[in-house]
């Protein structure tokens, strides 16, 4: 292919993003090599940068990082091999690599060894890392956690502020008028307040604005000039004089109605108006008065409008003046969506209650994420969020630009960023303070790449407009150009010009902010038509899941006849879409790689241990006792379960199965293949049920499992699925309870098949973005989605009109609420236009092959047509003859006869195979001489034992240093001195203050008596050979043994070895019973010292005794060691 | 043991190690040695951490400085922090973390003997060095130090001859030498003691092998089960595995390497703790034994459902051994009764109490605890650490924690450190003024958590080790897992407390790319050499996201380890394969009994949606545990809704009344139902509804009645006859007792009987095949054939759109109701006339119900997933997902 060598048409803007002295917002569209590019520019920055810490290049997902930073590397990789490629692109990324190498040689950089130095990150990672450097300045402190469930917190945070209706505090007034507004329900108010927090960055901000200002005037003044604007629009377009002739038919229809007393009409404004117009009812009125409740212009004019069946001449002309004009207007549709539009206008009032309402929110919300910052505090864990919160406050705060360069490891001069289109506000307001001075020419520079016709996260926060914005008027001082690429190196001809000409007509032509409504920009292929391209439509009467998945089926052999190597993907919006087409798959034997498609919490086998934890969580859970009773690797029958359990439904499970009286009774009732099964389960569970708490849940219920031979009952794969639900199980620990657990089990999808290989995948079209396929197959084009579910709050942020609010309306009137209502429509809208994006994204997949599956309703009285907010509505229009050409209509097949869900179980004489046996190793235990605990004993948590022991601890140290010394050096006196040391010392080894003089007074007792007495001087004394703590290491009845002697000595040839015991006799007990117990409980330990010291001194008699300085006591033990 | 290093420790030098795990292996060694050299008894060596062999000498020095410990330490630094950020009328979020950093950057200027200009710093050093001077003027106060203090106290006592020297010092295992150490060693030099420096020498090998494994559990299997091939062969090796990112892959190691190398104890559930040691120890609030503790300390006042089950579940308290199955009964029971989402301790107490009596199930163990802890509650004034100390462990002991069962080694060592803890606690009463009692909590909660907890046990074959422990030891056979590029070297660290220009002056650790990159270069010089068998190994991807390896495995060729087959019991209790039993199973025993089975309505309608799920509900009991929601629960709504309407109707009889009642009699007579129907609900609860919540559900059901009475009015004269009668029914071999809401007497003199619903009821569900609505089809069986006028649901909800009359009546325009067209549709499709055939439908649709049910039948066969299985609480038991997943997924090929 000849072509190869060409340079695409767009060569120039190419080699333009390349100049690194400019900022550029590249508007980058599928298929036009953007990561190429991204890796040329940071391979330019590099060659001349100070060091690689001044670039940082961020992308959407780790994987994107991951795989930047790789192909960065291989570039690199390649440039070390003096042979310069073919391809002209690769020569271009080789040429600039070798400049790289060089330039890491003259600066010793060794980035090939320590590629970490490359800054390619995520916008959180980013964050998380500003945060890390900057702990005071982002008010985090050292970096908290990322929580894995945010909503846990948020719904924490929810609970305690509503907790504040009873307890009292800020906002308890407020929680009152939300929860009556909500007609008193608790638990959806709370829910709500977990949505907000969720989206806190996006509100708070004009909240806070809101409390500082008279918010109402404010609000209403936006929401009055936005009517105003919108009323001007609409007589302008009308025209004055075809506006007046309406009003004057409008009063005329008025005052029919009012004599029919039908004032609740939208024409009742134009009763008595004194001609006065333009208000927005006034509009409204017409619009109905013009309008079909569809939405196109009235045909007919009847009594219910205001046109009675009355042939008197005023009426007659009336009615033909109105219907007259109505004519006019049906001609001319930009009135007729002016009329639509005018249907959805905000008021530009609060009403009364509603204003009370939203007060009540821009109280509340802000003191909601007051106690998330508690929850936050509490437990150490934050959102991303707050991460970029923290973040932004940082660089926000940091008095100067010189701060931040401080913290980072290089002055940050080049900033490039990946799948701009998808920025939300707030990391567009990082980005802003990220480079806040930088301006153009200075050597520091901006580049940022996407594409806004596949901004598709708007569900994550993504918001287009910011695209749009920022191509428009660059970023704050900085001024950036935009460049847009045009060609297509992924799709062939024919597919371009399909995506072209079907999707230039629908996106708006016009740019606009507020819907994020970007204007098509059409690609030219690079390549020529590869063999076997194919565009083929589905369309299908009714929806019928079965017929359509088995439509995909066939494309998909087709596609594998035709182009038996090529890749082909299924892409759907959402997972559900796969349901029927998942079975047909596997059905005709075709494997295949989904990630995230099949959920977990919809497999026996992870029910199966869903049921185990909680029986052995709640010994009540009745439920999952039964449930783990016929489980496969039990079985039990109903017959002998009603057995078991159906005359008591008090006892637990567990009780019935092992109490004595009952289950004798209990055992001759059920059946013997029951009671086989029974009991190979029973002893298991029994230990399970001793070791909880005892290990950690996951090896309780995993060890459990495997003692059950769960893994007998289950297919391979299934085994995949468990290893995650165990692998989940390891962090909940702490505090489970059943609904978490659900909710955490419930995001865990099936691993992929590790058997098929990446030929045939299956995927949403949002995890298929940046990918490509040689086929693309799009079925359930005609499904449509759930609604959005009603807010608290909604609002817009307009460029011209500040921020529109309006609160959730009531649940216990039916009020309609206009200005919800209105930007609710906003929304929609906004919903739309990224559901044509979604398309966009899916179709340009695809290299070669692209079909699209989808049905259409069909019903007697309308024409047929897609599910409003589906993906085929959005192309209807260009897509409408395709579709409806190749519509397939089918019969219904009647539903196969049910047969009874059969019960699989192990075989009753099961037996689970013999594992191998444990490992022979060596080992050399070694004991300490001195070992006397243990754990049969019962612990207890008092402290007056742990008082005891720290005493004794002083004592010996104190002796030590005292017989070191010398006694002689110690009078009592100096000994006395040492209070305020003792004092600490007990302190610090946490003797409680109330018990310190207690304590210290007992340590200098001991110490005193020691030195005093004529026993402890003779002890302490310097005798020949005196030692005190002696470490002696030993081999005593073949066991490696350690000891240390408090004190031995040599005296008229008699080798002392002296234990110190801080103990004393207990009250009534008399010293020498007290003395020849103890002796008694140490002799064993004696007998060590004295075998270890016997072999030291081997010619010399070895005498052992305990010396007790707290009684002055004395007791030699009197064995003897040769 | 290489012999130059016994040579030192045989003749008394001083040899001082990089850490505590190297002492002990080097100790080890000596003994072992000597011993294998015939001697049986022994002077100890001088084996020493640097920082153990400080403190040591720290107690010599003529007037030894007043140390604190870790806990007091950081309490001081937390309270400094705590201020400054007060002062500055800031937020800080991690207070308790943020001293811990700062403490660390106090230490390692304090190392490094460095300084810094705070002109020269970013704002958060300066903040740091405000904590800091506050700390020094603090601690020069209170004559406080820190140990990191100490290296220079000791190197200035060694110079000045005040402590007595060793002979010669050998520094073992160091892979730097930190620079605290090495003023220390100067000193050493300048009073003539000989410092000298060792390191194992490398064994003489060939090229370490390098293994690519797909993912980390891979790896990790490789691993172990080359482990399990070597100790099958030398049961005397010692094998080492080293892991730069230990953390990480810590668990995945405990897991695979019980799995492989001890199948049988993986499958008990017990440890391998003879085989492997992982040198990184867990937290000690990870112990459920200590867990518990913490918990029992932190319940006060309030109790959340969730805080009783567990408090009812936990087997740590006293009385569990004879009331575990009390209370799982008591709980069930609290949660289905009360439907409290939050209780107070002292209303539970009583609650408590009143059930054991009228249930038979005392629990007086259990009773104990709560009223222990109702006293505990009365006693919040504030209190120094220690009392709080003292006064935890005794409630504790009062609540009888640990419990009853005997505690294994694990255990008994967990609770050891956590009294350690308490009396960590105990000693901030030096630092602290008097604490709340939660502020006392929270403390002792972040000493605990803050205890590394690694549970003593015999010396193990198998090592595992992090990177820095690592130094000094010497293996058979050595695996270095995780060598991803970004685990050797790894991410630098700097600590943001200190200026990174500073941290490179003084090549401070982690400080940035190229610091680690030395480490890197030296730590795999020492390792790749530490064995004659060292394998590389490093993962392709960790969760979907791709690696590469690190820069010191490119020049290795991949490679595969010899390793055992495996061991894993889930691979070869898998592998058995069975053929499964398939049998059908779909019948339960017949009814036995005759008279009425408790369950009412429910069982039909039960029996309707799917009859798996009435045999499991009615027959087995099976039920899942209720779940409290805050607030009044749409149950309780409903219920109050009922019981208004109930009393109001008692009070005014029938239409004319209320035509007759003004305004004023009206609302009071609501506002009459309304309060007795709250004051019953909480005399069912046994305890009263918060005060504003009370008051707005009351202003609620006013506003619902005086709307649904407009509904009401539009009816034609009719007079309420009776609410809430009982009656008993005979559907097919089942006999049941039920109630009606309400029987309305017409103006004809025909009876409407009426069902309050506060849900959205479907009608056309009585006329179906299977009627899954049966109540008012059943109380209509339940009167006289000829007198039934009509069979209505009230709909009696919030918005007036949404309420009013459904169903069926000779007269339909009689009663203002939505929705009848379907009904008519029906009656079309059946070729019905009248209420009369309907009734005919019904005697004979609920009798077949009711005959499958006593009959036992009990197949899963569900009227649709949607209906009937969504909100079911039984799919764990009816295996309905096996349905799905058989169609969803085939076999095992
Ligand atoms: S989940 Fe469905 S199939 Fe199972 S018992 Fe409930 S209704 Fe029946």
């Amino acid at each position: 292919m000849t072509e190869q060598r060409q340079q695409p048409a767009d060569w120039q803007e190419r080699q333009r993003a390349l100049d690194i002295s400019r900022s550029w917002i590249v508007q980058a569209p599928a298929g036009s090599g953007k990561t190429e590019l991204l890796v040329q520019r940071i391979l330019a920055l590099l060659a001349i940068a100070e060091s690689p810490e001044e670039i940082l290049a961020i992308t959407f997902t780790r994987k994107a990082a991951a795989e930047m930073k790789t192909r960065l590397l291989q570039a690199l990789e390649s440039a070390a091999n003096p042979q310069q490629p073919m391809a002209a692109h690769a020569a271009e990324t080789w040429r600039r690599a070798r400049k790289v190498l060089a330039r890491d040689r003259d600066r010793a950089w060794r980035l090939r060894q320590n590629p970490s130095r490359l800054q390619m990150m995520t916008i959180d990672s980013f964050c998380a890392l500003l945060t890390r450097r900057m702990p005071w300045l982002s008010r985090f402190g050292d970096p908290p956690k990322v929580s894995d469930e945010p909503e846990e917190l948020y719904l924490r945070a929810a609970e305690a502020l509503l907790a504040r209706l009873e307890s009292g505090g800020p906002g308890e007034n407020a929680i009152a008028v939300l929860l009556d507004h909500l007609d008193n329900r608790y638990t959806l108010l709370r829910d709500l307040l977990v949505t907000m927090l969720g989206r806190r960055d996006q509100w708070l901000r004009h909240l806070m604005a809101q409390r500082q200002r008279p918010a109402r005037e404010l609000l209403e003044s936006g929401l009055r000039l936005y009517v105003a604007s919108r009323l001007d629009h609409a007589l302008n377009v009308i025209g004055l004089a075809t506006y007046q002739r309406l009003c004057g038919v409008a009063r005329y229809a008025a005052g029919n109605l009012a004599i029919v007393q039908s004032l609740q009409q939208p024409l009742a404004v134009f009763v008595d108006d004194g001609d006065m117009t333009g208000t927005l009812a006034h509009w409204q009125g017409l619009s109905h008065l013009v309008l079909t409740g569809a939405g196109t212009v009235r045909k007919t004019l009847n009594k219910t409008l205001g046109f009675p069946a009355d042939k008197s001449d005023p009426a007659v002309a009336a009615k033909a003046e109105a219907l007259d004009i109505l004519e006019t207007l049906r001609a001319n549709p930009q009135a007729i969506e002016v009329f639509k539009a005018l249907r959805h206008l905000p008021d530009t009032v609060y009403q009364e209650n509603q204003w009370q309402v939203l007060q009540a929110l821009i109280k509340l919300l802000p003191l909601a994420e007051v106690e998330l910052q508690n929850i936050f505090c509490q437990q150490g864990a934050v959102d991303f969020i707050q991460i970029a919160g923290g973040a932004r406050a940082a660089l926000g705060t940091a008095a100067a630009p010189e701060d931040l360069l401080l913290q980072l490891d290089g002055v940050l001069r080049h900033v490039l960023v990946d799948e701009f289109q998808d920025t939300s506000y707030a990391q567009y307001d990082l980005l802003r303070c990220l480079t806040s001075g930088w301006q153009a020419g200075d050597g520091r520079s901006l580049f940022l790449v996407g594409d806004p016709m596949q901004s598709i996260y708007r569900f994550r926060e993504a918001e287009v407009g910011l695209f749009l914005r920022v191509s428009r008027r660059g970023l704050d001082d900085l001024p950036i150009d935009r460049l847009i690429l045009t060609t297509n190196f992924r799709s062939g001809e024919t597919l371009v010009a399909w995506v072209n000409q079907h999707l230039q007509d629908l996106v708006p032509a016009q740019p606009d902010e507020v819907t994020g409504a970007v204007p098509f920009a059409p690609s030219i292929a690079y390549h020529a038509d590869p063999k076997g391209v194919a565009i083929s439509l589905h369309g299908f009467r009714d929806r019928q899941d079965e017929v359509e998945a088995a439509q995909v089926v066939e494309l998909i052999r087709q596609a594998r006849e035709v182009h038996p190597s090529g890749t082909i993907a299924v892409l759907v919006r959402s997972r559900s879409h796969l349901l029927k087409i998942i079975p047909s798959l596997q059905q005709a034997g075709l494997r295949y790689q989904a990630q995230d498609i099949d959920p977990l919490t919809d497999r026996p086998a992870i029910q199966d241990i869903l049921s185990l934890v909680r029986a052995l969580h709640h010994l009540g859970d009745r439920v999952a006792w039964l449930a783990i009773l016929r489980a496969p690797w039990c079985g039990l029958t109903l017959t002998d379960l009603d057995r078991l359990c159906g005359r008591d439904g008090r006892k637990t499970i567990w009780e019935l199965l092992t109490r004595t009286d009952d289950q004798i009774e209990m055992f001759d009732r059920i059946s013997a293949d029951g009671r086989q099964r029974l009991h190979r389960i029973m002893p298991i569970l029994e230990r399970a049920l001793d070791q909880r708490g005892r290990i950690s849940l996951r090896r309780l219920i995993e060890s459990t499992w495997l003692a059950l031979s769960g893994p007998a009952c289950v297919s391979a794969a299934d085994m995949k699925d468990v290893q995650q639900v165990m692998v989940l199980l390891e962090g909940l620990d702490n505090p489970l309870d059943a609904a978490t657990l659900e909710n955490r089990v419930a995001q865990l999808f099936a691993a992929p098949d590790p058997g098929a290989g990446s030929e045939l995948q299956l995927m949403t079209i949002h995890r298929a973005k940046g990918l490509e396929f040689d086929t693309v197959i799009l079925p359930g084009l005609g499904r449509g989605v759930r609604t959005r579910e009603k807010a608290l709050l909604r609002w817009l942020e307009h460029p011209k009109y500040e921020l529109l609010l309006a609160p959730i309306p009531s649940y216990a009137d039916s009020d309609p609420d206009p200005t919800y209502a209105f930007l609710g429509h906003v929304l929609q809208e906004k919903d739309a236009l990224e559901t044509l994006r979604l398309l966009y994204v899916a179709v340009t997949r695809a290299r070669s092959r692209l079909h699209l599956l989808g049905h259409v309703r069909d019903s007697q009285d309308q024409p047929i047509k897609p599910a409003s907010g589906s993906l085929l509505a959005e192309i209807w229009p260009s897509a409408e003859a395709a579709f409806t050409a190749g519509i397939c209509s089918f019969e219904t097949s009647p539903e196969p006869e049910a047969i009874p869900l059969p019960l699989r179980r192990l075989p009753a004489g099961w037996q689970p195979p013999s594992l191998p046996a444990p490992l022979a190793v060596r080992q050399d235990e070694i004991r300490l001489a001195s070992e006397t605990a243990h754990y049969d004993v019962q612990p207890q948590a008092s402290l007056r034992t742990e008082e005891g022991r720290v005493i004794g601890t002083l004592v010996h140290g104190w002796l030590e240093r005292i017989a070191g010394a010398g006694m002689q050096d110690w009078s009592p006196e100096r000994i006395r001195a040492q209070e305020e040391a003792i004092s600490r010392q007990l302190c610090v080894q946490g003797v409680p203050r109330y018990r310190l003089a207690a304590c210290v007074r007992q340590v200098l007792e001991g110490l005193l008596t020691a030195c005093t007495s004529e026993r402890g001087q003779w002890l302490l004394t310097q005798h020949a050979d005196a030692a005190c703590e002696l470490a002696l290491n030993g081999v005593v009845d073949g066991q490696m043994v350690r000891a240390v002697v408090d004190r031995t000595f040599e005296d008229e040839g008699i080798r002392w070895v002296v234990d110190y015991k801080t103990s004393r006799p207990g009250a009534g007990e008399s010293t020498a019973d007290f003395l020849q117990q103890e002796v008694e409980r140490y002799r064993p330990q004696l007998a060590a010292y004295a075998i270890l010291v016997g072999r030291l001194y081997p010619d010399r008699m070895i005498r052992t005794a305990l010396y007790f300085p707290m009684i002055d006591g004395w007791i030699v033990s009197d064995m003897e060691v040769s | 043991m290489q012999s130059e290093l016994y040579a030192a420790a045989r003749s008394g030098h001083l040899i001082l190690t990089a850490n505590d795990r190297l002492t002990r292996y080097l100790a080890r060694e000596y003994d072992l040695a000597q011993q294998a050299s015939g001697l049986s008894c022994w002077l100890r060596p001088q084996i020493f951490s640097f920082s153990g062999w400080l403190f040591r000498l720290h107690q010599q020095l003529p007037e030894p400085p007043h140390l604190l410990n870790k806990a007091q330490l950081q309490q001081v630094w937390e309270q400094i922090i705590e201020e400054d950020v007060q002062r500055n009328g800031n937020i800080l979020l991690q207070v308790p973390q943020t001293a811990i950093r700062a403490r660390q950057a106090h230490t390692l200027l304090l190392a490094s003997a460095a300084e810094f200009d705070p002109s020269l710093s970013a704002e958060d050093q300066r903040a740091f060095l405000r904590w800091r001077k506050t700390w020094r003027q603090q601690a020069a106060r209170h004559d406080w130090h820190d140990p990191a203090e100490l290296p220079d106290r000791i190197a200035s006592a060694i110079a000045d001859g005040t402590l007595h020297l060793p002979e010669q010092v050998v520094l073992a295992g160091f892979d730097e030498i930190p620079p605290d150490l090495e003023r220390v060693c100067r000193s050493l030099t300048s009073r003539g003691v000989p410092v000298s420096r060792w390191q194992p020498t490398a064994v003489d090998l060939s090229q370490p092998t390098r293994v690519d494994a797909n993912d980390p559990e891979q790896e990790v299997t490789l691993c172990a089960r080359w482990v399990r091939q070597i100790l099958l062969q030398d049961p005397a090796a010692r094998i080492g595995i080293v892991v730069p990112q230990l953390e990480a892959y810590q668990s995945l190691i405990e897991q695979i390497f019980t799995a492989q190398l001890a199948p049988q104890a993986f499958v008990a559930g017990e440890e391998a703790r003879e085989l492997f040691n992982v040198s990184l120890g867990h937290r000690l609030d990870d112990e459920g034994v200590v867990l518990a503790a913490l918990r029992l300390l932190r319940l006060h006042r309030q109790l959340d459902q969730t805080d009783l089950t567990w408090l009812l579940t936990t087997p740590y308290t006293a009385g569990v051994h004879r009331e575990s199955a009390l209370r799982a009964r008591l709980d069930r029971e609290l949660r289905r009764r009360y439907r409290q989402h939050t209780w107070s301790l002292a209303s539970l107490v009583k609650v408590v109490a009143a059930l054991g009596k009228t249930t038979q199930s005392e629990v007086p163990a259990f009773h104990k605890i709560l009223q222990n802890l109702v006293k505990e509650q009365q006693r919040s004034r504030k209190r120094l650490p220690g009392a709080w100390a003292e006064h935890f462990s005794n409630l504790l002991d009062q609540l009888g924690w640990p419990g009853e069962r005997g505690l294994n080694s694990r255990e008994y060592q967990a609770v050891g450190h956590f009294r350690q803890a308490l009396t960590e606690l105990a000693s901030l009463d030096g630092i602290r003024k008097s604490l709340e009692r939660a502020e006392a909590v929270s403390i002792l909660s972040r000493l605990v958590a803050g205890t590394d907890f690694q549970p003593e046990g015999p010396e193990a074959p198998v090592q595992v080790l992090g990177l820095l422990e690592s130094g000094g030891l010497s293996f058979d056979h050595l695996w270095v897992l995780g060598l991803h590029d970004t685990a050797l070297p790894s991410l630098p660290r700097p600590n943001p407390f200190i200026p990174l220009p500073v941290q490179r002056r003084y090549r401070m650790s982690r400080c940035d790319a190229e610091r680690e990159m030395a480490f890197a270069d030296q730590a795999a010089h020492r390792l790749f050499s530490a064995a004659p068998q060292v394998i590389l190994s490093w993962p392709h991807s960790d969760h979907g996201v791709n690696l590469r390896p690190s820069p010191y495995l490119a020049d290795i060729p991949p490679d595969q380890p010899t390793v055992a087959d495996t061991a894993a019991p889930a691979t070869l209790i898998h592998d058995k394969q069975p053929v499964m039993e398939i049998i059908v199973d779909t019948q339960g025993p017949p009814l036995a009994r005759r008279k009425p089975f408790s369950g009412g309505t429910t069982i039909i309608k039960d029996q309707a949606l799917c009859p798996f799920r009435a045999f499991a509900h009615h027959r087995l009991r099976a039920e899942a545990l209720d779940t409290p929601e805050p607030g009044i629960d749409n149950l309780s709504r409903g219920t109050l809704a009922h019981t208004v309407l109930e009393l109001f109707w008692k009070e005014v009889g029938d239409l004319q009344t209320l035509h007759a009642l003004d305004a004023t009699q009206r609302s009071a007579a609501i506002l009459r139902s309304v309060e007795a129907a709250l004051s019953r609900l909480e005399a069912a609860q046994r305890s009263n509804l918060p005060d504003r919540q009370r008051q707005l559900e009351q202003e609620r059901l006013d506003r619902v009645v005086q709307r649904w009475l407009t509904i009401e009015e539009k009816r034609q004269n009719f007079r309420v006859l009776g609410t809430e009668e009982t009656f008993q029914v005979e559907l097919g071999g089942l006999s049941i007792r039920t109630r009606i809401d309400r029987i309305d007497q017409l103006s004809d003199g025909s009876l409407a009987i009426i069902d309050y619903k506060t849900g959205r009821p479907d009608p056309t569900e009585w006329l179906t095949e299977r009627i899954t609505e049966p109540q008012l089809p059943i109380y209509a069986l339940g009167q006289p054939r000829g007198k039934i006028g009509a069979v209505m649901c009230a709909v009696v909800r919030s918005r007036s759109d949404e309420s009013g009359f459904r169903g069926l009546a000779k007269d339909p325009a009689a009663w203002p109701q939505a929705g009848s067209r379907t009904i008519t549709q029906c009656f079309e499709e059946m070729g019905w006339t009248g209420l009369e055939d309907v009734l005919d439908y019904w005697q004979q649709a609920l009798s077949n119900l009711g005959t499958a049910f006593a009959r036992g039948d009990a197949v899963v066969d569900p009227i649709g997933y949607e209906r009937a299985c969504r909100y079911c609480d039984l799919t764990s038991l009816c295996r309905i997902l096996e349905a799905a997943a058989s169609e969803g997924r085939g076999g095992d090929d």
